[in-house]
This record gives structure tokens, C-alpha cells and sequence, in this order.
């Protein structure tokens, strides 16, 4: 009934997937919910090694529903309706294009079904039905709208699985569904040059988003949002290097959501605190937290010498290849003004001034450690050896029947475009710091160290404990007054799904009113059931 | 290649000062006053390296101005100096204009790092200020830099320097190099896109607290990376140099609109500056980008 196969695709994903379950398994789960953590680990097998559109979806509700079951301990329950709402949405959209594709193909085998045989006035409902399905589970506008909260409200360590891992189901099935089971030629070009659009309108708004967040949870949500739109934006190019550079991205963005969601549940464990206002100066007690939300956040805003860079510059010569010279702008502003966010994140926890007094703060257990260290350690080693990244991806395009990207050296990463050597990059950059270092040691000079953290310069007085000197974890709050940026904080699409679900409330009133009609009407519904039903049979 | 790197530096050191020497002195002509020797900046470097620093803050505050330094100078050697030539090129063939573009953005990071622990407030509102502008200032040089890349079919710095020896792109791109030039002028940080920094000796500006030898090394850095930035500009717009006479002609002519645009105008508010990026550099260059 169910059939499975190993593919390069899923075995990337599932890859990606172990890392994530393995390194967060060694973090003590406060509540006693494995079984669904395992439920979902085993949903999630079943979607990538899935080789059946019936095996996909059983995979992909039975990921839905423990992922609900696991928000579910921890959310308010206006969240959890968002999130069951929006997901079985994506459930059903997903159902309706299998029904469509496997009525027509015959077989709900991915090997045999020859999309040929779909009416071509259906290809446009079944690209659309799949957009919606990729876009909810992916938080593409304007369908993010439970992603933010979800994350929030869930366990800090289910986030990261949240961001890492369960956000890329939707990037494996448009993948999957567009270039493995209906294939390239059978595709609107123009629906999904709407697509890669929407992809990249979503990254700037998000990203803006995020650096005016109070919360640290809701900034990284913001921050998932962004990332992935970008994924969307290249995969929606319909091109070999396109999906290349999703899927270097997609291994990117799991490795830094897992390190900076693992960093932030250490803050919040240690801290039992969730605002940029709360905190502040962590930065002497926790350096290794520190260095390694430094490592985090380099890669995330794809900085070189990290691995960040190499998926940033993939992306960015795949849109140049497809002189998509306006999507690359759009993209490259976004990728530029997320430099703010990554800052605050960094800022508001462990720069500036303390916020408050340090008293309850907990013992970090070394589990929290583990996940960091693995991800900031790959991170590193693909800024060295960029075209490490490439290795797991040559199959899966070789399998996708794309052209396979050929690289001389494992430090060099080549395209069309341009190429880099990340060996020399990292190597300059090492030996260039170590000499400053040199320089900076080999000149004695004795510096007082500061008395305290009041020991500054401030206009000439002294501030005293009681003057709050960490209004800096507001960056962005000043962003307001730009008038696009303005633009863009002010609105937001609750109001539009409140509409509609406004509308939703009152046809549903309008049916319920049929059935309250009373009883002497049931019998004019019957007789009028038979009318119709007499009809069609004398028809 | 150790060597051509080397001399890359010291020229970068030398020519960066030279200018920021120049700008004071023109700075000072026209303001009605004869200005510090030319040297004086040079002085001032050596003499604040050996000097004690005040206050120490921790390691970070210190890590702070060394990645910024680490940050030009890797910009630095990305950039080739000469066309067609084998010396002079650093690591450029290692790299290219994307590297470049990030690259850039190393060093504000190092300095909002360095800053942001020192829990001085006045240090962090330089710092959002430095990265709000860079929001409007990167855009239309991003612009910029996408339309040659585009008209080149490369993002190697090396391979659009010499695709100029018909016209440099200045004229056959103008309005790219216009809306490129406009936020030149920022990254520069000259007026009206300038944010207040601790060199123009404003007591509480971004380099707050950096004093004896960090303070050199934010200095030192802020000239090679000027430099950088103008050897940038010179080979991406007005086709690179042949030889170092011609690359310090363009470099100091690209320095000397600068100069004298940035002793016109008064300073924009943060504010203000990203809205005039965004809308007229930007749309310039957006409108150049369609003729690519």
C-alpha cells in the first residue's frame, strides 16, 4: 500500500532532519511528549522517502497533527486555531491537487504518472491548489499569518524544529511535486514568475518585521519567514541553478535556525526571560553563547568568511544567470537590511547595559551546548570548503535530470558568473586578524579596566543604576518614520483574514438558519430532495 | 603574492591618510582657515598607536576595531589596483564583486560589535543610525553593481575593468554611475548622507570610548578603507588604471567631488537620508538598470 524509495532529495532532507532530531535529543525535554517528537521524526521520514502521492500525504497530516499536539502543551488557544486552520487548509489543497493529478494519471506512483494525460484546463487549479499548500507551510504572504505566533508560543526547543526543519517540508514538496512528478514543461512560467515575486515582497516585509520585534522568539520567526522567501523566489525560476541555490540555502537556514533557536532557549532557560528590554550584557557571563550567536548570526546575514555567504552568492548569480535583475535588487535589499535585525538580536541579549538584576538565573545544562556546537562547526567548515555543500546536491539535480555543477576543488565554489576560493577567504581572513592581534599585544600600553559597567562617557555626568542606559534594544522602533518602512510595520494581514473569517462566520450562520427553520419544514426539504432527485433520474 | 599584498596595504595606509590629510586641508579653505599639514594624520595615527588607552572594557570592546581592520584590509586585497596587470592584484582572482559587496559590510559589523559592549548609549545610537543609512546607502549601489554585472555577464571585478577599454561606464552606464556615485558619497562618509563619528571629534559619537591604540587602529582602517572604496568605484566606473599614476589621478579626482560636494551640504538627519536614497539614487538607478 504504502511505497517508499530512496532518493538524493530525501535523503538531503532526511539528513538535515537527523542532524536537527540527533543534537536536540540530548537537551533534557522538560515535559514528557517524546512519543509525538518521535511521531513527527517518523512523519517526516515517511514525507521524503515517500515514492507515492497517498504515502506523501499521510506523512504530511500525520506531521501536521503532531506537530498541533506538541504546540498544543504550551500555546493559547487562539494560536493553536490559527495553526489547525491554516495547516489543514494546506492539508486539503494538498489532497484536492493529489485527486486531480492521480484521477487523470491513473497511478499515485511518482515513477508513472504522466502529468501529459491532465487536462490542460486543470494545470492552472493544480499549480495553484500546490502555491497554497507550499506557501502556508513555508509562511509565504499572505498566508505567514499563524507562523509568528506559533513559534512564539511553542516549546523553545520545538521552534527550532519548527524553523530548521518542518518550514523545508514545503521547499521538498515543490520540488518534489514540480520537477520530480509533473516536470517543467507542463508549468506556467508567468504563475510562478508571480510566485518568485510574492517570495521576495514577503522576505523585505519580513524582514522589516522583524527588526521592529520586542521578543526575541518573534524575531527569528520574522527572520524564518524572510529566509525562506527567498528559498521560493530561486526555486520559482524554474532552473537547475535555482534549485541549487534553494537547497544550498535550505542547508544553510536549518543549521542557523537550529544554532540560534538552541542559543535563545539557553538565554531563556538561564533567564526565564523572552524580551530584548529584559536583558542585555550577557555577554561576560555566557561568552561561549555569545561567540557562538556571533557565529549564528554572521551566517544568517551572509557574511563571508561563513557558510552563509556561499548560499547568499549562489542565490544571487542563479538570479543574475536568469537576468532576474529586479528580483535580485528586491532580493539584495532585503539580505542587506536584515544586517539590523541580526544585530539587535545580538545586541538587545548580550551587548550594551544589564537590564535588571541577574538574580534566579539557572545553570545551564550541557546539552543546550551540543546543537550550537555542531552547527557553528559545520558553518564554519563550509565557509573553508564551499563546494562541500554542493557534494549531497549533484545527485539530486543529476536525478531531476539538471545539469550537474562541476567544481575543481572542494574551496572553490564556481558558477556561471563568477567563483570564490572559500580556502583563501578564510585563510586572509585568519592571518589578517592574527596580525592586528600581534600588533595590537606587541605594544605595551596598561588600560584601566572600567569600575563598572557605569564607567563611561555620558555627556559629561555619571549615570547611576537607576538610569536605564539599554534603550538601544530598540533599534528599529526609529525605522517607523521612513515612510516605506512605515508602510510596511503599519500593515499587517490580520485584518484581511479577520474579514474573512468574519465572512466565513456569517454564511455559516445563514446554513445554520436552514436547519433552525422548525420542524414543519423538514418535510418541504424532503419532498424538495425527491423533486430533484426525480429530476435528474427522469433526465 | 605576499609581497603585492604588502605593498597593497602600505599603499592603501599611505594614500588613505594622504587624502584624509587633503580633505582636512580643503575642508579648512574653504571654511576660511589654512588647516593641519598634510602629514598631521599620519602623526596622529603613529602617536595614538603608542599612546595608553584610557579605559578597558573587556575583550569584545577590543575585538571590535581589530575585526574592522581584519575587514578592510580583506576587502583591500579582493580589489585589484591595476588592469591587465600581473602585480598589484592581491587575491582578487580568489574573489569577486559579490565577495566585495559583503565584504564591505565586515567592518561596521566589527565596529558595532566593538561598540555595542561597551554599554556606552550614546556608542549604540551611532551604531542604529551607521546601519539604518546603510540600508538606503547599499541600494543603489547594489543597483549599480547588478546592471554590470549584467552588461558583463560577470561579477568578476577583473573581467568588467577591462570590458571598459571601448568606454569607461561611467559614460556608457551614466545613470548607473549617478546613482552609484550618490551613495559612494555616503560610504565615503561625506555630508549630506554622514553619520557623526568620534574622528570629526564629537564627544559622543559611534567610536565613543576608543581611545590610544584602538582609536589608531579605527583610524588606520577608516583610510584604507576609503581607499578601498575609491579603487572600487575607479574600477568598476572609470575603467580601472594602467599604471599608478593614472589609478592615483582618478582615485584623487572621484576623492575630490567627494570632497567638495560633502563642504557644500549640510548633514540629513538619518531619516532623511535613507527617504533621498531610496527615492532618487535609487529610481536613477533603477532607470539606468532598464538599458542594461
Amino acid at each position: 500500500m504504502f511505497n517508499f524509495a530512496m532518493t538524493p532529495l530525501g535523503n538531503l532532507f532526511f539528513g538535515l532532519t537527523l542532524i536537527v532530531f540527533a543534537s536536540l535529543l540530548l537537551i533534557k525535554n522538560e515535559r514528557r511528549d517524546l512519543p509525538l517528537y518521535v511521531l513527527l521524526f517518523a512523519s517526516l521520514g515517511v514525507i521524503f522517502y515517500a515514492s507515492d502521492l497517498i504515502t506523501l500525504f499521510v506523512g504530511w497530516e500525520i506531521m501536521s497533527w503532531s506537530s498541533y499536539f506538541i504546540i498544543a502543551k504550551s500555546a493559547r488557544i487562539e494560536t493553536l486555531q490559527k495553526y489547525i486552520i491554516f495547516n489543514l487548509a494546506a492539508g486539503f489543497a494538498l489532497l484536492g491537487a493529489i485527486v486531480l493529478i492521480v484521477a487523470f494519471a491513473g497511478t499515485t506512483l511518482y515513477g508513472e504518472i504522466d502529468f501529459g494525460k491532465v487536462p490542460e484546463a486543470l494545470h492552472v487549479p493544480i499549480t495553484l491548489l500546490l502555491f497554497v499548500t507550499i506557501a502556508i507551510k513555508s509562511g509565504i504572504m499572505p498566508f505567514h499569518y499563524w507562523v509568528v505566533d506559533t513559534y512564539e508560543e511553542s516549546d523553545h526547543i520545538f521552534s527550532a524544529i519548527l524553523s530548521a526543519i518542518i518550514s523545508k517540508a514545503g521547499i521538498f514538496l515543490f520540488i518534489v511535486i514540480f520537477s520530480q512528478i509533473i516536470g517543467y514543461r507542463y508549468l506556467h512560467g508567468s504563475l510562478f514568475d508571480v510566485l518568485a515575486w510574492l517570495g521576495v515582497i514577503t522576505s523585505i516585509a519580513a524582514t522589516f518585521k522583524a527588526i521592529s520585534q520586542e521578543e526575541f522568539k518573534r524575531l527569528l520567526a520574522y527572520s524564518s519567514i524572510a529566509q525562506i522567501g527567498y528559498i521560493v523566489t530561486v526555486l520559482a525560476l524554474l532552473e537547475g541553478s535555482g534549485i541549487e541555490a534553494g537547497l544550498y540555502h535550505t542547508i544553510i537556514h536549518t543549521l542557523v535556525k537550529l544554532l540560534l533557536f538552541v542559543n535563545i532557549a539557553s538565554i531563556i532557560y538561564i533567564t526565564g526571560k523572552t524580551k530584548f528590554s529584559q536583558l542585555g550584557n550577557l555577554l561576560y557571563d555566557y561568552p561561549i553563547l555569545f561567540v557562538l550567536l556571533l557565529i549564528g548570526i554572521i551566517a544568517l546575514a551572509g557574511m563571508p568568511p561563513l557558510g552563509g555567504f556561499n548560499s547568499k552568492f549562489l542565490i544571487y548569480t542563479a538570479l543574475l544567470e536568469e537576468k532576474k535583475a529586479l528580483l535580485l535588487v528586491a532580493v539584495m535589499f532585503s539580505s542587506a537590511s536584515a544586517f539590523l535585525y541580526c544585530y539587535k538580536l545580538i545586541y538587545g541579549i548580550y551587548l550594551g547595559q544589564a537590564s535588571g538584576d541577574k538574580e534566579g538565573y539557572r545553570e545551564l545544562p550541557v546539552g543546550f551546548y551540543i546543537p550550537q556546537f555542531i552547527a557553528a562547526i559545520i558553518l564554519v567548515v563550509l565557509g573553508i570548503l564551499p563546494s562541500l555543500g554542493i557534494v549531497p546536491l549533484n545527485p539530486i539535480l543529476d536525478s531531476l535530470g539538471f545539469e550537474v555543477s562541476s567544481y575543481g576543488s572542494l574551496f572553490e565554489l564556481h558558477t556561471a558568473f563568477a567563483s570564490f576560493n572559500g580556502g583563501v577567504l578564510m585563510g586572509l581572513f585568519g592571518v589578517v586578524f592574527a596580525l592586528i592581534l600581534w600588533l595590537v599585544t606587541s605594544v605595551k600600553s596598561k588600560a584601566v579596566m572600567a569600575r563598572d559597567r557605569y564607567d563611561i562617557s555620558y555627556c559629561g555626568e555619571t549615570p547611576d543604576p537607576q538610569n536605564n542606559l539599554h534603550y538601544g534594544y530598540g533599534i528599529g522602533e526609529e525605522l517607523r518614520r521612513i515612510s516605506f518602512i512605515g508602510v510596511i510595520l503599519a500593515n499587517s494581514t490580520a485584518a484581511y483574514w479577520e474579514h474573512i473569517s468574519k465572512l466565513s462566520s456569517d454564511s455559516s450562520l445563514m446554513l445554520k438558519k436552514l436547519y433552525s427553520l422548525g420542524t414543519q419544514y423538514v418535510g418541504l426539504f424532503v419532498l424538495l430532495f425527491f423533486t430533484i432527485l426525480l429530476f435528474l433520474g427522469v433526465r | 603574492m605576499l609581497l603585492d599584498s604588502l605593498v597593497m596595504i602600505a599603499l592603501a595606509y599611505i594614500f588613505g591618510f594622504l587624502y584624509y590629510g587633503l580633505y582636512r586641508n580643503i575642508s579648512a579653505r574653504v571654511h576660511g582657515r589654512f588647516g593641519p599639514s598634510l602629514a598631521q594624520s599620519f602623526f596622529d595615527s603613529i602617536k595614538l598607536f603608542l599612546k595608553e588607552n584610557s579605559t578597558n572594557f573587556g575583550w569584545m570592546f577590543y575585538a571590535g576595531p581589530i575585526i574592522m581592520m581584519t575587514g578592510a584590509i580583506t576587502t583591500l586585497l579582493f580589489i585589484p589596483y591595476l588592469n591587465g596587470s600581473e602585480h598589484l592584484i592581491g587575491l582578487s582572482q580568489y574573489g569577486n564583486l559579490i565577495l566585495v559587496l559583503y565584504l564591505m559590510v565586515l567592518g561596521p559589523l566589527g565596529n558595532a560589535m566593538g561598540i555595542g559592549s561597551n554599554g556606552n548609549p550614546f556608542g549604540i545610537m551611532g551604531i542604529t543610525r551607521g546601519l539604518t543609512r546603510l540600508i538606503g546607502l547599499e541600494l543603489p549601489f547594489y543597483i549599480a553593481a547588478i546592471g554590470l554585472m549584467i552588461a558583463n555577464q560577470s561579477a568578476d571585478i577583473g573581467v568588467i575593468m577591462t570590458n571598459q577599454s571601448e568606454g569607461c561606464n561611467a559614460f556608457t552606464h551614466p545613470l548607473l554611475f549617478i546613482g552609484a556615485f550618490i551613495s559612494f558619497l555616503g560610504f565615503m562618509g561625506k555630508s549630506p548622507f554622514d553619520v557623526v563619528g568620534a574622528p570629526q571629534e564629537v564627544y559622543s559619537g559611534p567610536a565613543t570610548e576608543f581611545s590610544g591604540k584602538f582609536f589608531a587602529i579605527a583610524l588606520s582602517q577608516s583610510a584604507i578603507f576609503s581607499f578601498a572604496k575609491l579603487l572600487l568605484m575607479v574600477n568598476l566606473f572609470l575603467g580601472g588604471a594602467e599604471g599608478l599614476v593614472e589609478l592615483v589621478a582618478k582615485t584623487f579626482a572621484l576623492f575630490l567631488v567627494a570632497v567638495l560636494v560633502g563642504n557644500v551640504y549640510a548633514r540629513f538627519t538619518t531619516i532623511q537620508s535613507v527617504e533621498f536614497l531610496v527615492r532618487v539614487p535609487t529610481g536613477i538607478a533603477l532607470v539606468g538598470l532598464l538599458f542594461v
